[in-house]
């Protein structure tokens, strides 16, 4: 039983880290908190369900085509509003005021093509469950964790071995001090709203598979859960949003099932002030100095 | 036909005119210094150059070429160099990674000569190519700024306040080293408030007050020259 909740666990939690990843990208590199993060996250769910039905079940397919149309959507979101208001120097908060704006209307755009019904979603990763010892393994939990994880790593590669996340990692420490190099800075932030909206995608199709459905609702909770596992793990530090991300599903799950399922989101978040209370910086932050 | 010219460049900060049609050259081969007070436009005048500012009025020219508009990374590919105030080094990047980033748009072939050569200049920086940045000496973060600019091959260096912050037995081996950069084919435009170090090591000055040019002449001019002495030499 407490392996089984373990599994579900790390399973949704490995979801979390996916979208957390994105987030703490994009803060990175633009110190700007994404609003739209988790109706991104919605809409690529969405866009592969369309696609899957539009296409008469080439799921594969499907899923690939989303996550691209997805990043693209980031991509756009990025070229058509934030970098104007960067152009203009206009300050931080209107950044993120901009971004739930932008949240807002993906998320009614939804509405406007699906309707605010549950609708049901396809699995096509559950080959059925099995059993290791006692506990109970659905095929579904198995998928979403590897997928997770070669994600991860693929990203640790790209950001810690290539000169395109070497570019991303000066963007994130001196914006300016990148453009003297001759880094294209405005290219490096489009490219990271590119990638972190596609790890949406990933994770937004994948939840929906696992629950088998998909609400209008989706983008806002997993929004604020995501932005908790970043501040849990370390805003802006790559591994704190892994970790972050899996310790909150880890938390939520323990919690709704030892405990009361009614406040699955509360134990989450009490778990959440109680590490920013004794680590500010979360478990992987560094202490930021400001030098005068 | 001059490297680098500015012709009655007009830069704003909002409604605050931060440069008021500022016109100067520098040739190839040349150290030239800007010396002013705080305040007195020097920083926005290197950041116009490198493009971080954006220009209100006038032009800049690179070899006759009109580059007012170009992005910043066009400016870098095509030899304009900033190192900038405060030193700016990417304090999570070892010193490597940092020396790497200055050779951005090079290729690997031309990083790995280009690096020999600033490991010669800077010894220091070859014996702490592994340490992080950010745990540098102010003196060693300087060297790590100038020699990172320095992997971009600059045709004009820019150097914004090397000496800020530095004990003047480093301020003497940075400006020694200036020299030598310069000697190896490298044109090199300074901007300093200490400007009687600066003075000696450049062959041509401008000195700029609130916004615009107020006097100009060879370096040997104006360490001599009354009105410099007693506004920037404290004589």
């Amino acid at each position: 039983m407490l392996l089984e909740q373990i599994l579900n666990g790390l399973t949704i939690g490995s979801t979390y880290a996916l979208v957390a990843i994105g987030f703490t990208m994009v803060f990175g590199v633009l110190e700007l908190i994404n609003f739209a993060n988790g109706s991104i996250y919605m809409l690529g769910g969405y866009i592969t369900l369309m696609l899957y039905l539009g296409m008469g079940g080439h799921f594969l397919l499907a899923f690939v085509l989303s996550i691209l149309l997805t990043g693209v959507v980031g991509f756009a979101m990025d070229r058509i509003v934030l970098s104007h208001l960067r152009a203009k120097k206009a300050p931080k908060l209107t950044g993120l005021i901009a971004t739930m704006g932008i949240a807002t209307v993906i998320d009614n755009v939804i509405l406007l093509f699906f309707g605010s019904q549950t609708k049901p979603y396809p699995n096509m990763i559950d080959f059925g469950r099995f059993y290791i010892g006692e506990t109970a393994v659905n095929s579904s939990q198995l998928v979403i964790l590897a997928v997770a994880i070669l994600l991860m790593v693929l990203l640790s590669l790209l950001t810690y071995c290539t000169k395109l996340g070497k570019a991303m990692r000066c963007t994130a420490q001196n914006a300016d001090a990148a453009r003297l190099m001759g880094i294209n800075v405005n290219l490096i932030i489009a490219l990271t709203f590119f990638i972190s909206s596609m790890l949406a995608a990933v994770a937004g199709t994948m939840v929906g598979m696992y629950y088998q459905s998909i609400d209008i609702n989706a983008g806002f909770t997993v929004g604020m859960k995501t932005m908790a596992s970043a501040v849990l793990g370390g805003v802006g530090v790559l591994p704190g949003a892994m970790v972050g991300g899996l310790l909150v599903g880890l938390f939520e799950t323990l919690g709704a099932s030892y405990i009361s399922s009614g406040y699955r989101d509360a134990i989450a978040f009490a778990i959440l002030i109680l590490v920013i209370l004794f680590k500010p910086a979360g478990l992987f932050g560094k202490k930021k100095i400001n030098k005068v | 036909m001059a490297l680098l010219q500015l012709e009655q460049v007009v830069s704003n900060y909002g409604s605050i005119n931060a440069l008021r049609d500022i016109s100067f050259e520098v040739n190839e081969g040349e150290i030239v210094t800007l010396i002013g007070a705080n305040g007195a436009g020097k920083t926005t005048t290197m950041h116009t150059i490198a493009g971080l500012k954006e220009l209100n009025g006038g032009k800049i020219l690179l070899n006759g070429q009109d580059i007012s508009r170009w992005e910043t990374q066009a400016r870098v590919k095509n030899g304009i160099v900033l190192s900038p105030e405060g030193r700016q080094v990417f304090p999570d990047f070892s010193v490597l990674d940092n020396l790497m980033m200055g050779g951005y748009l090079q290729t690997n072939e031309t990083n790995q000569q280009t690096l020999e050569t600033v490991y010669e200049l800077f010894p220091r920086l070859k014996e702490r190519a592994a340490q992080a940045a950010g745990t540098l000496s102010g003196g060693e973060q300087q060297m790590l700024a100038v020699g990172r600019a320095l992997m971009g091959k600059p045709r004009l260096l820019m150097l914004d306040e090397p000496s800020m912050g530095l004990a003047p037995l480093i301020v003497k081996e940075i400006f020694a080293l200036i020299q030598r950069i310069r000697d190896l084919g490298t044109t090199v435009l300074l901007v300093e408030q200490n400007a009687r170090v600066a003075l000696r090591i450049s062959d041509r000055a401008y000195v700029l007050e609130t916004g615009r040019i107020v006097l100009s002449g060879t370096a040997a001019e104006l360490l001599v020259s009354e009105d410099v002495q007693k506004a920037y030499l404290g004589m």
